[in-house]
């Protein structure tokens, strides 16, 4: 030990003088190398020292990377914002939820909401760009105030997907932020998400942390993004609680076409049933809002026309029959399917509503509201 | 087990400590036999007989030939060591090629005939060792090495784990000597920044932009040409990243070892010409392929045709040796014929007294320019095997369609933004390092307070950007 410190010492005093002579020859016989200026003990105090720096740097890196999340934009900032709005957000709390994906965020507005409704509740939405049903699920976990209602939008496609999961980065994100999975939750995911996923929501802190390394790109790539593209209004999608629209301006027709030749598929009869896991998840979410007198609402999203046409009329029909089951055996679930709403035009591209598609959309959504004498 | 994972570097560290308490030369390469084969069976412990298998033959081949004094009996040892290496290459990576080629022919002459497809798994890092292993034999049949009497020491060459999975090719004529020395365990600052510096490339830089090529290369079809491009030199920029980086960290921890091995890779992307290009890139592969392949042919010594079909002929096998796959042998004839052209190109400046052109320096930038894009081009064969893929990706690539509408395309799933400054910051380094040297030896002079932060910087820099998936180096498949 005496040894490695006067090495060290010696080191120091060598601040600044190199080291080690460079070695110029390519392929060089190993007894050779004993020339070197240095050492064997002091070549290896300093191979020691190199290594020690190295930890340094990343114990360096694990100590900002949480902090990061707070420091620099990212793609998840609105999850930070949702979760500062729910714990320390200022009166009025909301009495209307809404959650769901970033047509949810393009298409319902919740100021035009509160405006409209009798009494003027106020509305969130929380919406968040990719939630999907299980994603919207932590947000209701999270939410500890009173509410007297949750909509839950989501487009037919995604309700008939059998496997559902939460993307990795997202769940870290979450955890980064502060959510804390409840038993009950827990257990009830467990039962529908992969083993990744399950894994990821029962790890330890700094394997997330580890993990959590993600953001630096995230933060590159929203910055430059930002900055590139002017029709991405990124500050509000992550910031407004109300009406958080990511995209404003429409999109080329040559841009409309390839993205629908890309992304609207054919379905067939036989595709539009509600998945096991997603009618799990249903129940599983009606089932923790009934015992707290929350009427919960799922939404099924406005297609586009042109989906609308690849897709076989039996597809709605019976999505339609498998939610209007769940909505006649149990209090205080209520299904509004608004999947034909919409015309052409009322698109920004191939999913997202323009300015109109969203005044339809939430005056659609009030009035269905309205009708199921639940809010009034 | 990744030279990339922690747990390479447990093994690594338990392996250095172990070596620090055997003194004795000859525990030592126990040791390091056996710590080889741990490192190879942690893929697939079954696959360790066919080193074993290729070890036992070839060291009493080798000695056998060693002992004969017959040409004819040396010629039938040499003819069964390289029967045998190329049988068992035959069987475990060309095989399923052999038959699935096979099949085809069939059917196109109406036969169908009922096949059960034998998907034999193909043994990870067999092209290397088998090549190691033949140059030992073709070396003492051409009286060029001794042959070894320590089976150890020989198997140890076989086995020798820093190379043992994706090179370098370590000839015997090279390593052997190595091991009549002291093996002794040499910590120098250049070993801890070359192998630094291949961890970076492979982590920073390799797998941070391989998830954009991998994902526009299996939707081609998808994306403009401009899109197609940025893959193409995203992965031009992956695969010397990843190879270079697995050379460098192989180098440096064979040297922490107290071994020296080759040098293979010489900043190739500043090749103005084929001829150059292979002089720098894969050197270990590129020197056997022409020390065992093309100078037996005939070289360059009968006459401009006979030339020409070497060159063809070793390229064709050198992508053949990548992969048993046509999108390979694709690869090995674009660089074939590259070759072919640039010799004819060179003659004929040479006739028409041009030659003294190559020496100017406006020459040499725009050499370099054009042959590079040539190089970015044959990585697309190289890198999608799938032909109606391929054949999209480089009509995209040569055909540019001016569609530079990325808006609304998905771009931004694929870290477009970060990717481009990957691109953008190694195209910097790489420059940089043409003028002032490779990082690892200006920091092996560097004064201590300066690696000190470099590693700090280093470390942080790793935690932070090292992709959350994890890519293996595209060399094990080979």
């Amino acid at each position: 030990m005496s040894t490695t410190i006067q090495h060290l010492l010696d080191l120091c005093k060598k601040m600044t003088y190199p080291m080690v002579k460079q070695r110029a020859s390519r392929v060089e016989h190993p007894k050779e190398l004993s020339s070197d200026v240095a050492t064997d003990a002091q070549r290896g105090t300093s191979i020691l020292l190199w290594t020690a720096m190295l930890f340094v740097g990343i114990l360096l890196g694990f100590y900002l990377l949480p902090r990061l999340y707070y420091i620099l934009p990212n793609d998840m900032a609105r999850v930070k914002n949702i979760f500062e709005a729910i714990h320390h957000g200022e009166s009025p709390l909301p009495e209307i939820v809404v959650l769901g994906n970033s047509v949810v965020m393009n298409g319902i507005d919740g100021r035009q909401m509160n405006s409209i409704l009798p009494g003027n509740p106020p509305v969130w939405n929380l919406s968040g760009p990719g939630q999907n049903l299980l994603e919207s699920g932590l947000i209701l976990d999270e939410i500890d105030f009173p509410v007297r209602a949750v909509v839950l939008g989501i487009l037919p496609g995604l309700l008939t997907e059998p496997q559902v999961n939460i993307p990795q980065n997202k769940l870290i994100a979450y955890k980064i932020y502060g959510y804390q999975p409840s038993t009950e939750t827990l257990a009830a995911f467990s039962r529908i998400v992969d083993k990744d996923t399950e894994n990821l929501l029962h790890q330890s802190w700094w394997r997330t942390v580890i993990q959590s390394r993600w953001i630096v790109r995230s933060f590159i790539d929203n910055g430059l993004r930002s900055a590139l593209r002017s029709d991405l209004t990124l500050e509000r999608a992550q910031s407004d609680l109300f009406f958080p629209v990511a995209y404003t301006e429409k999109i080329s027709s040559a841009a409309q076409k390839s993205l629908m030749e890309r992304l609207h598929v054919k379905r067939g009869q036989m595709d539009g049933y509600l998945s096991i896991e997603n009618q799990q998840l249903l129940e599983y979410y009606w089932a923790q809002l009934n015992d707290q007198d929350i009427e919960f609402y799922v939404l099924v999203l406005p297609e586009h026309p042109n989906q609308i046409q690849l897709t076989h009329a039996d597809y709605y029909k019976n999505l339609e029959q498998d939610l209007d089951q769940l909505d006649q055996e149990k209090m205080g679930f209520h299904v509004i399917n608004l999947y034909d709403l919409l015309q052409e035009d009322d698109f920004i591209d191939h999913v997202h509503t323009y300015e109109t598609g969203a005044i339809k959309l939430t005056e659609a959504l009030v009035n269905k509201l309205l009708e199921s004498e639940a809010i009034q | 087990m990744l030279f990339s994972s922690v747990t390479f570097w447990v093994f690594f560290t338990i392996l250095l400590t172990l070596i620090g308490i055997f003194q004795q030369t000859r525990s030592r390469k126990i040791l390091l036999l056996i710590a080889s084969y741990i490192f190879y069976m942690w893929w697939n412990p079954a696959f360790i007989i066919l080193i074993v298998f290729s070890t036992i033959v070839d060291y009493f081949i080798g000695g056998a030939m060693a002992r004969a004094q017959d040409r004819t009996r040396r010629k039938m040892l040499l003819i069964s060591s390289i029967v045998t290496n190329l049988g068992l290459l035959a069987l475990f990576k060309y095989a399923d090629f052999f038959q699935d080629n096979l099949l085809f022919g069939l059917k196109l002459l109406g036969y169908s005939p009922s096949w059960t497809d034998l998907n034999i798994i193909l043994p990870v890092g067999i092209s290397f060792y088998t090549f190691q292993t033949m140059s030992y034999t073709i070396d003492i049949y051409r009286k060029e090495l001794q042959a070894t009497r320590s089976p150890l020491d020989f198997a140890l060459f076989v086995s020798f784990f820093p190379q043992l999975v994706a090179g370098p090719i370590v000839r015997a004529v090279d390593f052997l000597p190595q091991l009549n020395s002291d093996i002794r365990l040499n910590f120098t600052s250049s070993a801890f920044f070359l192998i630094l510096r291949g961890l970076a490339k492979k982590v920073l830089i390799a797998d941070s932009l391989a998830p954009f090529s991998d994902n526009v290369f299996t939707t081609t079809g998808e994306w403009p040409s401009i899109v197609i491009w940025i893959a193409a030199i995203c992965f031009y920029i992956q695969i010397y990243c990843d190879f270079s980086g697995y050379s460098d960290m192989a180098i440096g921890i064979a040297k922490v070892l107290g071994f020296e091995l080759p040098l293979n890779f010489d900043r190739p992307y500043f090749a103005g010409d084929p001829s150059t290009f292979w002089r720098k890139w894969h050197i270990s592969l590129s020197t056997w392929l022409r020390d065992y392949l093309y100078i037996p042919l005939g070289g360059n010594r009968h006459g401009d045709f006979n030339t020409q079909r070497n060159l063809m002929l070793t390229m064709l096998f050198g992508g053949l040796w990548h992969g048993a796959s046509w999108n390979f042998v694709l690869w090995g004839l674009i660089h074939g014929l590259l070759l072919i052209t640039h010799r004819i190109y060179q003659l004929a400046m040479e006739r028409a007294n041009l030659g003294h052109w190559r020496t100017h320096s406006v020459y040499k930038i725009v050499a370099v320019i054009v042959f590079q894009f040539f190089i970015v081009l044959s990585w697309i064969p190289f890198r999608i095997p799938d032909s109606t893929g391929m054949l999209s990706a480089l009509k995209k690539f040569l055909i540019f369609d001016f569609n530079f509408e990325l808006g609304s395309i998905g771009l931004g799933k694929l870290s477009f933004f970060s990717t481009i400054l990957i691109i953008f910051a190694f195209l910097g380094m790489h420059l940089l390092s043409h003028f002032i040297g490779g990082l690892d030896t200006r920091l092996a002079k560097s004064p201590v307070w300066v690696n000190c932060l470099t590693c700090i910087a280093f470390g942080f820099l790793l935690l932070l950007f090292w992709p959350t998936t994890e890519t293996p180096f595209i060399y094990f498949q080979f």
